[in-house]
């Protein structure tokens, strides 16, 4: 803790008028102090900082308009969940070992995402680019099972048009799908930009909108396997 | 948090030309904390269902609870949405969201209950209306409901609707009357 401590002081000392450095700097609000620091000590570019941050935050309220798209559809499902038609509920065609499978492919994806931006944090980019490629590789994964899982069901006969419920279910999964595959789709061209113009501040920016995009998708995931498969199963 | 503080630190000597405006990106230990937690409360619900240790309602409030905690884990872990001040915006969007869907999911379930519940009697529920095929005659025609029959007594009508009573001018009101005598004017006017 000491040294913490000492390294923490000397930061904030360092950006802070001389004479009353000390006052300003209780000892139980050091936590505070330190996201001041990294917020507004940059003397060089801080406007140009702020639209940085500004273009995350801007992605962030994106990513709510998201969640709401995807609270329609999972409301669509929970009012049509009963409509089988005479043909087989959630019990008959889910699997859940399978839906297991899947979401670790994808809560693993999230945590290589996770170490990835800590490689860019730290300004390695080899290991930057390990990380994103291990994370595509888990992404294309899960978006492969449910491609099977889908093509499975449509073989055996029970496609989105044979029943109210196989409708949103195909709606709400496909969905999620679709992001993850748009989600791929950025990764791997950022991939590509990330080459071509190494770290820059404005690569820097587009890593942490994909990060949160990547992470938000793994939180929809959540409610889809409590809701569709778990809840279908249960009940 | 000792160690985080450290790490924040460390990455403020590292960095040189990367500049950032976020502090709170987390660190390896968060993720891996994060990542625990979300394979726990993955696991124990699966688990929950798969060995048919719960079903029904019991089982439904156990999940939407599990996967309340995660949602909440990877936000806080992942997302880095937290109570720290340069993460307000964030939090308050995040939160209005939540109220957003909370009415979506919520004013949906409730209209769609209210529908089927008071829809007409013999016409059936939700699920009839989209799943089963109508009754047929033999001709083809649909075959009214055996619940059918007789479903004016179970509504609850006033009297003078009731099939019995029509035909039957004694018992409308004398409101009625009037009208009925309007119309009848026109009629004669038209002709």
């Amino acid at each position: 803790m000491s040294s913490t401590e000492t390294m923490h002081t000397h930061e904030v000392n360092s950006n802070l008028p001389d004479d009353n450095g000390e006052e300003l700097l209780p000892s139980d609000d050091h936590h505070k102090g330190n996201i001041d620091y990294f917020n507004h000590s940059d003397p060089h570019h801080p406007d140009h900082l702020d639209a940085q941050g500004n273009k995350v935050l801007g992605f962030f309220v994106y990513l709510m308009t998201d969640l709401v798209l995807f609270a329609t559809f999972f409301a669509a499902y929970a009012v049509l969940k009963v409509g089988v038609a005479d043909g087989p509920s959630p019990k008959d065609i889910f699997d859940l070992k399978f839906v297991l499978v899947e979401t670790f492919l994808l809560l693993i994806s999230s945590i290589t995402f996770g170490f990835a931006m800590l490689g860019a944090y730290q300004n390695n980019m080899s290991k930057l680019k390990l990380w994103l490629m291990i994370t595509a590789l888990f992404g294309m994964g899960f978006i492969g099972m449910e491609v099977y899982e889908f093509h499975h069901l449509i073989v055996e006969g029970f496609g989105p048009d044979r029943s109210a419920f196989l409708s949103s279910f195909f709606s709400l999964v496909g969905l999620h799908g679709i992001h993850v595959t748009a989600g791929i789709c950025w990764l791997l061209f950022t991939l590509f930009q990330l080459s071509k113009f190494g770290l820059s501040e404005r690569m820097m920016t587009r890593l942490r909108c994909l990060s949160l995009f990547w992470h938000f998708l793994d939180i929809v995931w959540i409610c889809v396997f409590s809701l569709v498969y778990l809840v279908g199963v249960a009940l | 948090m000792k160690n985080e503080n450290l790490h924040a630190a460390e990455h403020a000597h590292a960095h040189g030309d990367v500049s950032h405006g976020q502090s709170s990106h987390g660190s390896k230990k968060s993720y891996i904390i994060g990542f625990v937690l979300s394979a726990i409360l993955t696991v124990i619900p699966f688990w929950l269902i798969m060995s048919n240790i719960m079903s029904g309602m019991s089982a439904i409030w156990m999940i939407a609870v599990f996967a309340a905690a995660q949602v909440f884990v990877q936000v806080y872990f992942f997302l880095h949405v937290d109570f720290s001040p340069e993460q307000r915006n964030t939090l308050y969007s995040f939160l209005f969201t939540l109220f957003v869907v909370a009415i979506v999911m919520v004013g949906s379930l409730w209209i769609m209950h209210n529908a089927n519940e008071n829809m007409m009697p013999g016409m059936g529920k939700m699920q009839m209306d989209m799943g089963m095929k109508m009754p047929t005659n033999a001709d083809g025609t649909p075959r009214l409901d055996r619940e059918l029959e007789g479903f004016e007594d179970k509504l609850d009508l006033p009297e003078t609707y009731k099939p019995s009573n029509q035909g039957a001018p004694a018992a409308t009101p004398q409101e009625d009357h009037s009208d009925m005598a309007d119309h009848s004017d026109m009629a004669d006017m038209q002709q």
